[in-house]
């Protein structure tokens, strides 16, 4: 093995892709575009939810504790919405030792707010603090949330807690766990795509390839530099769109930071890559088998599908028992999905990607096989 | 200067295999397609050698192995003492080949190209510089040196692959059609620039429909038809059997009855 003719085809490859526009717009706008999308449609989102108009016939419930009956709090309210010409809200009271089952049914949303109200004072008529839960899954509870924060404001001599008991962050993070590796994978795939089928079948459709046959590199060489700069590329691109859609889709879960150790956004790193490696590898071996451009599209493109329901798969049949991890690909959405939902065990992580790896190493050779092959690569 | 051949093709055959597809195509029952059958011939330092043959006849084929794109599946091709196969890469750097079947990578300029291939034959920067700046000169790159392959014209390329295929200095020179889509300029300058190859005791194969080409630079021509030999002489005699043209249609019209 020559390894400065090898580095020549390397230097050859990322010159080829890293000054062609559309190769630079094929590789990294995919990212951008997301990123970009998720940003509108967080905003969209966002509006939607804020200006979600209440049916005015509906009539809220509150539940207030006993020490807070007559203390202003109910004629406020009543005149607030016949004022606003909506449904008399029904209040109910409660004392305050049942405030976690009355907290329950805030949870299953049959009440809208709960709110806590604590006197002191000579006649016990001056608010101390107020204590109000409410559940933003539902619109309504969110909506009464501000209108009664906005009742509350004029005893100003309290301060006011706000508990929200909606479950929001732990659903933020189940959907992300189910669609981040989605995208991630659809995304790689992307790149690989762009890249493999123009590298490969391209240069043997154009004849370029016969020219660099006849020169002293041996076929091996060949396919070696290819696959690093195809590598690196995939690698440099994958990464992009990938971090691209890591931070952007909670953007349209609601602006949650994902609860990610740096731990694992590393582990998160290495399955990828190990992924890509797959794939670059696969798309390599039959890029070269393909005649032309086009064939090696066209067999790769439908790949695209079958990865993106192999994607969704580990977030419906569980796929966490050991036996999984010697599955590419399908580990390796598995190990996503677990490191997202922050449940992971190592030894599951340290197969998958190994098995990745050991398949990547079984491409590599046949792919060495097919560049030998001068049926395949003279035709 | 040294009288050992410097090629010798001995016994050469090639067979194509074919796929249930291209027999119906080709409307045959063989599983097999000859392109070449055993095709023998030695050529000496200093010599160009013709090959001449009717479309299909199998020259390209046989060129192909002489470079070591393909292997032959009968006989043996030696150069310089050394076996030609697909594998070894030594004795490729000994070789230039050019074919219209071969093409540049129309997304690079010439410069690169020239660049790059040099450093899979091994050079070094300057050596590949110093290749440059000559072969550039001489079949008039020069002026378009940085411009992108894919926006030249026919005979722009061909003139880059010319230049390309000599950047090794190579001891074995095979052209098939060198001068197709050349202008009178440039076919004269690479006429020229073979007969100074000659001269350094470079030894030639050039295939080629052009029998004025033959006349004006071949030691020696052989004729192909349907990929065994059907002629081999030296221009002399050639010369004095009435001249090249003469001799091929002859030779066809007698294998043809
Ligand atoms: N890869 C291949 N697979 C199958 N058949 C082939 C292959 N390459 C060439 N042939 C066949 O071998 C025969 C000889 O082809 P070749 O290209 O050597 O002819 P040629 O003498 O160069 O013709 P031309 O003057 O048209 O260039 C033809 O019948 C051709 O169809
Ligand atoms: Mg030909």
């Amino acid at each position: 093995m020559n390894f400065k003719r090898v580095f020549a085809v390397f230097r050859k490859e990322m010159r080829r892709f890293l000054t062609d526009i559309r190769m630079l717009s094929a590789l990294f706008l995919p990212g951008i575009i997301i990123f970009a999308f998720y940003m509108i449609l967080g905003d969209v989102i966002d509006n939607l939810a804020t200006s979600t108009t209440v049916d005015p016939t509906y009539s809220y419930k509150i539940a207030i504790n006993e020490d807070g009956k007559d203390k202003g709090l109910e004629n406020a309210l009543l005149g607030y919405f016949a004022l606003t010409e909506q449904a008399d809200p029904e209040i109910t009271y409660y004392p305050d030792a049942q405030l976690d089952e009355v907290n329950e049914q805030l949870k299953d949303q049959s009440l809208d707010v709960v709110v806590q109200l604590t006197f002191q004072g000579d006649d016990n008529n001056t608010l101390k603090d107020a204590k109000v839960f409410y559940n933003s899954s539902k619109a309504e509870s969110e909506n009464l949330y501000s209108i009664i924060i906005v009742a509350l404001d004029s005893y100003k001599t309290y301060t006011v807690e706000s508990t929200n008991l909606g479950e929001t962050s732990a659903l933020q993070q189940s959907v992300m766990s189910f669609v981040l590796p989605m995208i991630t994978v659809s995304l790689l795939y992307s790149s690989v795509l762009s890249l493999c089928p123009e590298a490969i079948a391209g240069e043997k459709e154009r004849g370029t390839l016969l020219s660099v046959l006849c020169t002293p590199i041996t076929p091996t060489e060949f396919a070696t530099g290819k696959l690093m700069a195809l590598s690196l590329l995939a690698i440099i691109s994958g990464s992009f769109n990938a971090l691209c859609t890591i931070l952007a889709t909670p953007q349209i879960m609601g602006n949650v930071t994902m609860n990610l150790s740096f731990g694992g956004y590393l582990l998160y790193f290495l399955t990828v890559l190990s992924l890509l490696l797959l794939f670059v590898s696969a798309a390599t071996l039959i890029s070269a088998l393909a005649k032309s451009t086009k064939e090696a599209t066209s067999y790769l493109g439908p790949g695209v599908a079958v990865i993106m329901i192999a994607a969704i798969v580990p977030s419906i049949v569980d796929c966490s028992a050991l036996p999984f991890a010697f599955i590419p690909f399908l580990n390796t959405c598995a190990c996503m999905q677990m490191i997202t939902a922050a449940s992971f065990s190592l030894l599951y992580f340290g197969m998958a990607v190994l098995t990745n790896l050991v398949f990547t190493g079984i491409f590599i050779f046949l792919t060495a096989k097919a560049f030998r092959s001068e049926r395949i690569m003279v035709g | 200067m040294n009288r050992d051949p410097i090629l010798i093709a001995s016994h050469l055959g090639k067979r194509f295999p074919l796929s249930r597809k291209q027999q119906k195509e080709r409307r045959t029952e063989s599983k097999y397609l000859e392109a070449v059958r055993d095709l023998s011939f030695e050529l000496y330092q200093g010599e160009i050698f013709a090959l001449l043959g009717p479309n299909g006849a199998g020259k390209t084929t046989t060129l192909r192995m002489l470079s070591g794109l393909i292997s032959p599946s009968e006989g043996e091709i030696t150069l310089l003492g050394e076996k030609i196969t697909r594998k070894t890469d030594s004795v490729r750097s000994h070789i230039g080949f050019l074919t219209s079947e071969l093409k540049l990578n129309n997304f690079f300029t010439p410069d690169y190209t020239f660049t790059f291939m040099g450093r899979l034959y091994g050079l070094n920067d300057e050596t590949i510089n110093n290749r440059k700046e000559e072969l550039f000169n001489l079949f008039g790159v020069k002026d378009f040196a940085f411009t992108k392959i894919g926006e030249l014209s026919t005979g722009m390329k061909q003139k880059v692959s010319l230049a390309v295929s000599l950047i090794n200095n190579p001891d074995l020179i095979i052209f098939d059609e060198p001068t197709n889509g050349l202008d009178i300029l440039a076919s004269k300058a690479v006429e020229n620039y073979l007969l100074k190859l000659k001269e350094d005791g470079k030894a030639i194969i050039i295939s080629t429909h052009i029998f004025s080409l033959v006349e004006k630079l071949a030691d020696k021509a052989l004729i192909i038809l349907n990929g065994a030999k059907a002629y081999e002489d030296s221009m002399a005699n050639i010369e004095k059997e009435g001249g090249i043209e003469k001799v091929f249609f002859s030779v066809y019209q007698e294998e043809k009855a």
